[in-house]
């Protein structure tokens, strides 16, 4: 199963962050992930955040403490997507991360 | 992390530090690990502490074994028709004709990728020539030996008593320096304790290994006619003579053991522990990793240094220990409050459970984890949590509501 994902420009305007133009757009199959964006400069940024290793929690409890641990996971597990979104929003390339319900 | 704890109401703050909540930036990997030692769930290896005369039995058993003899045999017969094959260099190259194979056949296409970070390359089989699949096909029988080899020596060791690693015994050349850095040595000190370590689990076949090895690579050296190459392996071989840990061994010909001892890191840096194999894998799986932690005990809540960013956010993490540290309190401050609402938290959690999905895959842990991540999300993006798990969004904004009332009694 393909999940499309549309990436799409923030733009500033009167100290307003306003929805622009489509960027580009991501295609995950499976356990991995293919990024098309028009502008090659762009494209890079994205592909270095895509790259970062995205973790999620696990963890265990032992004689009254609790250990909350970070695991890596794949673009297959269900929250790997909106922990990427999360990380594109909230990196400077301004964009807005459209994932498909 | 303050600023994130911000998202909470001052009511629910000024409850939690009442109760005497602490809130801690540590190093989380480091702390879990200290907890693991302390509750002696990690112990340290014993391989620094082998008993040589155990050790040289076991060399000399495995020496007499008919069954290591019969795949020493096997193996020796292979090495012979691989040598036919390739000559002189063999005993060098080890793996190295498997791996040159192996690497051609992975190789990408030159040039920076266009998409994905994990883009499919289109890549021609390479042609491999009937002398190279002859040698991949015994390089194949020779790891099958040498894991087999490895399995029996597995087994003595552990009837032995000598700590050494399990499943390591594959074909090729390899040095002790080699060894020290597979098992995370990276200190002088360390290198020279791993080698220590190497003679008392090994004895007398370490020199004797080295010695043919030697031999093996002076004679190489001696047939040479480029005399660049010849230059260079010369003074390869003295700076191995300077340096015997650094001379590679035929380690399944001369049954050389590596100590089961790694030098293990919590948190990836500082001075190294050193575990076992079954240390090392419980460590791995339980402080790798971790990024908070909550003492019910001392009521402390530790984030790790690593998770807090630059704008002191750290994704969550503050606000899942914190809520640890709620839920615990407001059952001990109003008992009565928190029975009646953990029924519900249990009831919420419950069908979540059968329905297989709530905010996060991990709030389906535990209640505990469960209204956790509930009250973490509930300061996120409270929407969110009230359309996937409605129920969840409901208890936690009671606890948190409770918290709030005892915060300004």
């Amino acid at each position: 199963m393909v999940t499309r994902v549309i990436l799409r420009h923030l733009r500033e305007e009167d100290d307003v962050l306003v929805l622009g133009d489509i960027a580009g757009e991501m295609d995950v199959v499976d356990d991995s992930i293919e990024v098309a964006i028009d502008d090659p400069e762009l494209q890079q940024r994205v592909l270095e955040v895509v790259s970062e290793p995205i973790s999620v929690r696990a963890g265990f409890e032992m004689d009254g403490v609790i250990v909350t641990r970070l695991e890596p996971r794949g673009p297959d597990h269900p929250e790997y997507l909106s922990a990427l979104r999360e990380r594109l929003e909230q990196s400077d390339l301004r964009l807005q991360v459209e994932i498909p319900d | 992390m303050k600023k994130e704890l911000r998202g909470f109401d001052s009511d629910v703050l000024s409850f939690a530090d009442r109760r005497g909540i602490r809130m801690q930036v540590t190093n989380t990997e480091t702390e879990v690990f200290k907890m693991l030692q302390d509750r002696g769930n990690l112990t340290t290896t014993t391989a620094d502490r082998v008993d040589t005369g155990a050790a040289r039995r076991f060399g000399e058993s495995l020496a007499t074994d008919p069954r290591a003899a019969a795949i020493d045999q096997k193996i020796a017969s292979l090495e012979s028709r691989r040598k036919e094959l390739f000559g002189d260099q063999q005993p060098l190259v080890g793996f190295g004709i498997m791996g040159g194979v192996m690497a051609g056949a992975a190789m990408k296409p030159s040039g920076p990728p266009t998409k994905g970070i994990d883009a499919k390359q289109p890549s021609e089989p390479p042609q491999v020539p009937p002398k190279m699949q002859e040698a991949m096909a015994l390089n194949g029988e020779l790891m099958k030996l040498s894991e087999e080899k490895g399995k029996l020596i597995d087994a003595r060791s552990r009837e032995a008593g000598v700590p050494v690693r399990s499943g390591t015994m594959f074909a090729g050349q390899m040095s002790s320096d080699m060894m020290a850095e597979f098992q995370g040595a990276k200190t002088p000190a360390e290198k020279q304790q791993f080698e220590k370590m190497m003679g008392a689990v090994n004895g007398d076949r370490l020199q004797a290994a080295r010695r043919e090895s030697l031999r093996n690579i002076e004679s190489l050296a001696a047939r040479m006619d480029n005399p660049k190459m010849k230059g260079m392996l010369g003074k390869q071989l003295d700076d191995m003579r300077a340096h015997p840990e650094k001379i590679p061994m035929d380690r399944v010909k001369h049954n050389i053991l590596i100590p089961d001892v790694h030098y293990y890191r919590p948190g990836g840096k500082g001075e190294a522990v050193l575990l076992d194999s079954e240390n090392l894998e419980r460590a791995n799986k339980h402080v790798d990793g971790a990024s908070g932690l909550y003492f019910s005990g001392t009521k402390t809540a530790q984030v790790d240094a690593a998770a807090v960013g630059r704008d002191g956010h750290t994704h969550g993490t503050a606000s899942h220990e914190l809520s640890h540290g709620l839920d615990y309190e407001v059952a001990a401050a109003v008992p009565a409050f928190y029975k009646t609402w953990s029924a519900d938290l249990e009831k919420a959690y419950a069908q979540a459970k059968t329905r297989g999905a709530s905010i996060t895959e991990y709030a389906l842990t535990n209640p505990r984890e469960y209204v956790a991540e509930g009250v973490e999300h509930y300061h996120r993006d409270r929407a969110l949590l009230k359309t996937r798990d409605p129920a969840l969004h409901d208890v936690a904004e009671r606890l948190l509501q409770q918290a709030g009332k005892l915060g300004v009694q």
